[in-house]
């Protein structure tokens, strides 16, 4: 074996990894690099490496292929820009919380995770509920209104700000939130997670298998968790949570 | 059942009902009968008291088993909350259970029907319930009972337990129908057992006790020559060779997940020992029923019977056929085991810590504000975003793809619909034309144009995401209205229509971004019935006074 010929297998495997709705099953040549990956430590070192250096993080599984789960930081990765162009960075960051709702209706229990059988059926109107149930906990908590200042509106504000779907409507809305849903659904679709299946609840959707390994990778990253639970370096502000132990405005 | 008169001694909450009589033990009528007269002697009567608290074991078994049928109700009962008008000719409930039962049928170790097979399935059961409605409907109908199907697993059902420390909350989690996914990257549906419960009318049994029993009846009925109701027991024994299948294969799954989850030192040989001669009893005994059947056929001369006995046959074929399947199933099994073990020891498993997805994850983001949020969203969309940036080839290669031909598939290969962008968004000047037309639409007496520019300029409007609509695109849109409005179109309006016509009496307006004739805007009534194009001399176009006849002003 050659570096020559290694590094060509590498750029099989990227070039695979670029194509999420293939399956090794189906190419010969894709279950051969993936077959390397997994029977070769050195090989897979090395597709380890090279991912790394380009800000990728790539999971090799027999049956679902290669799955690239992208660095914040990483130039290939899917930005925040590209599905909502319109719109204002304060309304992007609703993306984030429809997100994790998908992954939470998906797999409501981290054992899920582990199933490699699992193809979880889910509906938009699910996720809007998931969304909607999560951010009246917070409202029925919270006894003022939002801050003035829009950069410290918190997000449970920013959900519930968004229109409801109206019965019946002619047309659908891309900016309620069945349609804000529906808009990060067809997202993660695109890049090979979820398949569309027809329109009931505005919106069915079957979470292909290799969604699990996205969302475990996102679960175990310890960064995400600083930021979304306010323990980051540099966000001093002190996270709002609901008043569940303590009375408002009666904490010692 | 229906005699209970042992006293469940109970600290815990309980309900106590009154003991029925004896001999009428078990009739809801009795029991309410004796309500009074239990009450009124209850010191008497204590010692016939039932205590039966809602942790009973059997009433678990039951909440837990009855779960699906609530789901079954729940697809029937909120039919009516959905869009369209013809939910109330269809009944839900019954497709259902169609579709459970042909799902279940299809089921083998590793196959199932696929979702687009059940769906047409289920618009097929739904034009048989309404031959005279639209495929639209019927694929709506499918659409809707199949997803309800396989979506329950997001719900839980709590109940109450008993244990050594008092009564305990539980939650199940179950699913009538999901998606299964198998090594050929082929994905199908498959029944869980609560499902199959619901077409053996069992609420909580066995399945080894209850197999060797229908066996045992099979037997007897088939000596008696009542091929009718062996038949019927076939059946339940079909459906009992299922969820055991369902059982096992679930076992063993879980196992290849997480061989920690299991001792697969003992009790997991254990099972597969005991299931490997559970089955090849079975295999055994349907041999021999199938023999005593062929055998009683022989004889049978009535053509209905004689169909009977082959339906009979039939289905035992088919249990031996899921026998014989389950039996490769678990042999293979071990070797299964050994292989997830040794997968096991080779890579780091589970490795990292993972977080919750809803307390830690989703929760505390809402609670975030929109900065920090906005911060972490990014890490959120790349990490489910793949590989996204996509290289241009260079421009002749662009141009030969842009204009080549579809490709036509090859035979096998997967037809791929042309996506075209999405024309879900909004166009951008709907939101102007929209507002335009609301504010025509409000008129009641005649208005110049320059008012109405004026009334549109105060309006201050903004379009779906919240940004303020331009003046100047709204002013266009706003003149363009008007001058349709001065030709509008008559032919094909009845009477008592209402409609906006424009006049142009020589005023102009000459702003900054307007020029153009300050038309009159008149809302109009139509009094008669236009079939025929106008027929006019001046033609619809032409200024000055236009011909009013057979026009009345509103308001």
């Amino acid at each position: 074996m050659t570096l020559a010929n290694d590094s060509l297998d590498l750029g099989r495997l990227l070039w695979w990894a670029a194509r999420p709705r293939e399956t090794p099953a189906r190419h010969d040549d894709y279950h051969r690099v993936v077959t390397r990956y997994r029977r070769e430590p050195d090989f897979a070192a090395a597709a380890d490496a090279m991912f790394t250096g380009a800000g990728l993080q790539a999971v090799v599984d027999e049956r679902e292929g290669v799955i690239i789960v992208a660095q914040a930081d990483s130039p290939l990765r899917l930005s925040l820009t590209e599905l909502m162009k319109r719109s204002t960075p304060h309304h992007r960051a609703v993306v984030g919380a429809v997100i994790l709702a998908v992954a939470r209706t998906a797999y409501p229990e981290p054992s899920m995770l582990d199933d490699p059988d699992r193809v979880a059926v889910f509906t938009t109107q699910a996720v809007v509920d998931t969304l909607d149930r999560a951010a009246q906990t917070y409202a029925e908590a919270s006894t003022d209104d939002g801050d003035v200042d829009e950069d410290r509106v918190e997000m449970w504000r920013r959900w519930l700000a968004l229109s409801e779907a109206r019965p019946n409507a002619r047309r659908r809305s891309a900016s309620d939130r069945p349609g804000v849903v529906n808009r990060v659904c067809r997202l993660i679709a695109d890049a090979g997670y979820l398949t569309a299946r027809g329109e009931t609840d505005g919106g069915t959707w079957l979470a292909r298998p290799r969604l699990r390994h996205a969302v475990a990778v996102l679960a175990a990253d310890s960064d995400l968790y600083a930021l979304v639970n306010g323990l980051a370096e540099g966000s001093a502000d002190e996270a709002v949570r609901p008043a569940d132990d303590d009375e408002p405005g009666g904490a010692p | 059942m229906g005699r209970v008169h042992a006293q469940v001694r109970c600290p815990w909450r309980s309900v106590v009902l009154p003991a029925p009589r004896r001999g009428r033990g078990g009739s809801a009528a009795s029991v309410g009968a004796s309500v009074a007269d239990t009450w009124a002697a209850a010191n008497e009567l204590a010692e016939w008291a039932i205590a039966i608290p809602t942790d009973d074991g059997s009433i678990v078994r039951r909440r837990r088993a009855l779960a699906p049928i609530q789901v079954l109700t729940d697809i029937e009962r909120t039919k009516t909350s959905l869009d369209g008008d013809f939910w109330a000719r269809y009944d839900l409930f019954t497709i259902a259970l169609a579709v459970i039962d042909q799902v279940a049928l299809a089921m083998g170790i590793s196959a199932g029907r696929s979702w687009d097979e059940t769906i047409e399935y289920a618009a097929g059961q739904a034009a048989r319930q309404v031959p005279d409605g639209h495929a639209a409907e019927w694929a709506a109908v499918a659409e809707r009972v199949v997803v309800s199907l396989v979506t329950t697993d997001v719900e839980t059902v709590p109940y109450l337990i008993h244990t050594p420390d008092g009564p305990a909350w539980r939650a199940q989690r179950f699913r009538l129908l999901y998606v299964h996914a198998s090594s050929d990257g082929t994905e199908h549906l498959r029944a869980s057992e609560p499902a199959i419960n619901i077409f053996i009318d069992a609420l909580d049994l066995d399945i080894e006790a209850a197999q060797v029993a229908n066996e045992a009846q099979l037997r007897a009925l088939i000596e008696r020559g009542a091929i009718e109701s062996a038949v019927t027991i076939a059946r339940h024994a079909r459906y009992r060779s299922i969820q055991f299948q369902e059982r096992i294969r679930r076992i063993v799954a879980d196992t290849l997940i997480d061989p920690d989850t299991h001792d697969w030192i003992e009790t997991v040989p254990a099972l597969l020992d005991a299931a490997l001669a559970h089955v090849a009893e079975r295999l055994d005994n349907e041999s021999m029923l199938l023999d005593a059947v062929a055998e009683q056929r022989a004889g049978i001369g009535d053509q209905s019977r004689l169909s009977l006995t082959n339906q009979l046959i039939e289905i035992l074929r088919e249990c031996r056929h899921r026998h014989n399947e389950l039996h490769g199933h678990l042999i293979g099994a071990r070797s299964r085991l050994r292989d997830a073990l040794d997968d096991r020891f080779v890579r780091p498993y589970r490795s990292a810590h993972r977080c919750s997805l809803g307390p830690d994850l989703l929760e505390p983001y809402l609670g975030r504000s929109t900065v920090d949020a906005a911060a972490a969203a990014p890490r959120l969309a790349a990490a489910v975003g793949g590989l996204a940036t996509r290289f241009w080839p260079d421009l002749a290669v662009l141009v030969d793809e842009l204009c080549a031909e579809p490709r036509t598939p090859a035979e096998g290969d997967p037809v791929e619909e042309p996506e075209f962008a999405d024309a879900d968004e909004r166009a951008w000047w709907e939101p102007y034309e929209e507002a335009v037309e609301s504010v025509l639409d409000a008129l009641d007496e005649p208005v110049r144009l320059s008012h109405v520019l004026a009334r549109l300029a105060d309006a201050a409007l903004a379009d779906d995401a919240g940004e303020p609509l331009d003046l100047d695109l709204l002013a266009a849109t706003a003149v363009h209205a008007a001058h349709r409005a001065w030709a509008p179109r008559l032919a094909g309006r009845g009477a008592g229509e209402s409609l906006i016509v424009g006049v142009d009496d020589g005023q102009t307006i000459d702003s900054d971004a307007v020029r153009s004739a300050d038309l009159l805007l008149v809302p109009v009534v139509v009094a008669a019935d236009i079939d025929a194009p106008v027929q006019s001399e001046r033609g619809p176009g032409a200024s000055g006074d236009p011909d009013l006849a057979g026009w009345e002003l509103a308001g």
